[in-house]
């Protein structure tokens, strides 16, 4: 069965590139517009993987895992943060809100999903 | 005329909305893309396979062995053919040869008529001597006047005999003759045959080869089409980037007085502080540097997309040439089954004249049979002359015993019972040639016979076996055009996806324009700030002005592009150094 992966972008478009990329990999995906359509969808349903970006409307994406993490559901899915924040001091907020890894935009495909199923194990 | 804001406020809408519809019409693209070179490649399959008559299940036989069975099949037919043919020489120079001892038997004739003509002369000398001797030898009168008389019949049967075998040679030379000429035609025709089957049959393969790999090349290319449209997906991420700097530069903007449009540097009294100027003008240097930037993303984003767009539209139209290539070859392959249909009517016709010619050689046969035969009738009325002038001899002796008037004839009875004898000798070999010779052309003709028609059935059978190979690899050749027609790799639906991306591509370099515009309001407004700043500093006497007030700090603090917050740094003397990643570099923690 195909794993899901959660991705959660404000921009259409990264959404949909980045969904279609996962699709031809051979992955689910469903998708969220910001953090708190991302927890809304997530808190009452299991994924095998989120990828979030980090500056979003109404709540961005660290906030997203933070409270993700507060969740039994979510407290070890794997989180990838997808983003154009390049700052050693925000990554450092992204992992102790307990996001599992950082990636910044723009990025590969090929690397895109190297690392996932590096993190899918 | 819109602001400096609006505009950029646009753009971002603008870029957004144009990088979602790409976004959303190339996985339709690239499904499109897959779902043709699927079909494509199993049109590939159906054009390397064939299955003929139908009759077979599954995926049928490759092409490549089906014509070479084909053409295994039309050697063995020819070659069979060939064998006839030799077969046909073999009775010919048979026929030939008996023709020639025939004529060499015929010398038996010669000697009947010879010994004949002696008969005549001892018969003619045996009357004198019957008339000398008076009434004793009138009885032998009798005698001898039958036997000039038998003689004379002899001799003219002996002509007959000549011409009937004159009239049989004539016509077995005919025979030859023309039986040769049908084997030269036939042989003619079949080497027409096999040069032009198998010409036919090794271009149809070589064509079908030539269309199978170039359509493979056409598939492996149309998946490069696939590359360019994963290349395109990438490079959409440049959006967030755009928008984020979009974001800042308004948000830059947005610490100004008052609209950089239509703003004046007169709306600054002289009193106004230096440093909120100092302030102004860096904000107005950042955001340059960041819509330069944005500019610089959005031209190398349209270039990544106008480079994918025309390779792809230059495989587009690869593709379409090398089908139309593939087209032509299949019109050559259709023109080589046209032409060997034709060649099939034609050496069909002329097969069919050779065969109906052969069959008036056998309506010649009979005749020369019937000749014969009537040489074989005549042999048998020489038996019952032979017979009679046995008698005469016999009836000669008798007659010399009964008359002593006679005596002096033993001699010359005894040349007629020699001369008798020697006729009946020429008799019995004219017979036994004659029957030989009737015996080995009557089998010679029935093998023949036998022989020709075994080859017109062969023929008949050839021609329609060749017939239903042309019509198979037709009908191969139709069903390949007919492949070959859906074989598509790009739809119109596919055209058409592929000639909206590219018209957002003129949209997006467009935005270029409306973000230079802006860039260039910026730099004016520089200029005029950067001439107050001097002038202020000249008044006060110093170098330069440090900015002392937070607020700067606080702007750039809230980039999220950590490179502009690095180059507002430089640009603002303000210390924003920290550690950062890279682009595209994966932390895990």
């Amino acid at each position: 069965m195909a794993q899901t992966i959660m991705v959660v972008d404000d921009s259409n478009a990264i959404r949909q590139s980045v969904s279609f990329i996962l699709k031809e990999n051979g992955y689910e995906t469903i998708e969220a517009c910001d953090g708190r359509d991302g927890y809304d969808k997530l808190k009452d349903r299991k994924v095998d993987l989120i990828i979030t970006d980090v500056n979003m409307p109404n709540m961005d994406g660290i906030s997203m895992v933070r409270e993700l993490r507060e969740t039994d559901t979510h407290k070890f899915t794997p989180i990838l943060v997808l983003t154009t924040e390049s700052q050693a001091s925000i990554m450092q907020d992204g992992k102790s809100a307990g996001a599992t890894g950082w990636i910044v935009k723009p990025f590969s495909n090929d690397k895109l999903i190297a690392t996932i199923k590096k993190v899918l194990g | 005329m819109s602001s400096n804001s609006q505009i950029l406020k646009q753009v971002i809408t603008d870029t957004e909305n144009i990088f979602s519809r790409i976004a959303e019409h190339y996985p339709n693209l690239l499904k499109e893309l897959e779902k043709n070179i699927k079909d494509a490649s199993s049109s590939l399959d159906k054009l390397s396979m064939v299955n003929p008559g139908g009759v077979m299940k599954g995926a049928g036989i490759p092409v490549g062995s089906y014509l070479g069975e084909r053409k295994e099949e039309s050697k063995k037919s020819l070659l069979e053919l060939n064998a006839f043919q030799k077969q046909n020489e073999v009775i010919i120079k048979k026929l030939t040869s008996s023709i020639t001892d025939y004529q060499d038997s015929q010398a038996y004739i010669e000697e009947i008529r010879d010994i004949s003509e002696s008969l005549q002369i001892v018969s003619l000398n045996a009357l004198v001597n019957a008339v000398k001797a008076g009434k004793g030898g009138e009885g032998f009168s009798v005698i001898t006047e039958n036997l000039k008389n038998v003689t004379g019949t002899t001799i003219e049967k002996t002509s007959i005999l000549e011409q009937k075998g004159e009239v049989i040679k004539r016509k077995l030379d005919v025979f030859c003759t023309s039986e040769k000429a049908i084997s030269l035609n036939r042989k003619e025709l079949l080497e027409l045959l096999e040069q032009k089957m198998m010409s036919g049959i090794d271009t149809f393969q070589v064509e079908s080869e030539t269309v199978n790999n170039l359509l493979s090349g056409l598939n492996k290319e149309s998946e490069k089409v696939r590359g360019n449209i994963l290349r395109v997906m990438e490079e959409l991420q440049q959006q967030d980037i755009i928008r984020q700097t979009i974001d800042q530069i308004l948000m830059s903007m947005k610490e100004l007085p008052v609209e950089v449009e239509g703003f004046s540097i007169d709306d600054f009294s002289e009193d106004e502080e230096m440093d909120k100027t100092v302030f102004y003008e860096r904000l107005i240097d950042i955001s340059i540097i960041m819509i330069d930037e944005v500019v610089e993303k959005l031209n190398r984003t349209v270039n990544i997309f106008s480079e994918n767009f025309n390779q792809a539209r230059q495989r587009l139209e690869y593709i379409q040439g090398e089908k139309n290539a593939a087209i032509e070859h299949f019109i050559t392959n259709l023109k080589s089954m046209t032409s060997l249909s034709e060649m099939n009517i034609e050496v069909r016709e002329r097969s069919n004249e050779l065969s109906e010619k052969r069959r008036g050689l056998i309506s010649l046969i009979s005749g020369i049979l019937k000749h014969v035969h009537g040489i074989s009738e005549e042999i048998e009325s020489f038996k019952k002359i032979s017979g009679w002038l046995q008698n005469v001899a016999v009836l000669s002796r008798i007659e010399l015993t009964r008359s002593l008037s006679l005596r002096q004839m033993t001699e010359s009875v005894d040349d007629m019972a020699d001369l008798v004898e020697r006729i009946q000798e020429q008799i019995k070999r004219g017979e036994r040639e004659t029957g030989d010779f009737i015996s080995s052309t009557g089998m010679l003709f029935e093998e023949y016979e036998a022989y020709a028609e075994e080859e017109q059935h062969y023929m008949r059978d050839f021609f329609e076996s060749f017939i239903d190979g042309i019509s198979e690899m037709s009908s191969i050749n139709n069903s390949f055009s007919d492949v070959l027609k859906d074989f598509n790799f790009f739809s119109e639906k596919f055209r058409n996806l592929f000639e909206i991306s590219s018209g957002e591509m003129e949209q997006l370099k467009k935005l270029t324009g409306e973000l230079s515009h802006v860039s260039g309001n910026l730099q004016t407004l520089k200029v005029r700030f950067d001439e107050t700043i001097k002038k202020k500093i000249g008044e006060k006497e110093i170098q330069e002005w440090n900015i002392s007030d937070e607020s700067l700090n606080k702007i750039i603090e809230r980039f999220t592009i950590y490179s502009h917050k690095r180059s507002a740094g430089e640009v603002t003397g303000l210390n924003v150094e920290e550690s950062a990643l890279g682009a595209g570099e994966v932390t895990l923690f």
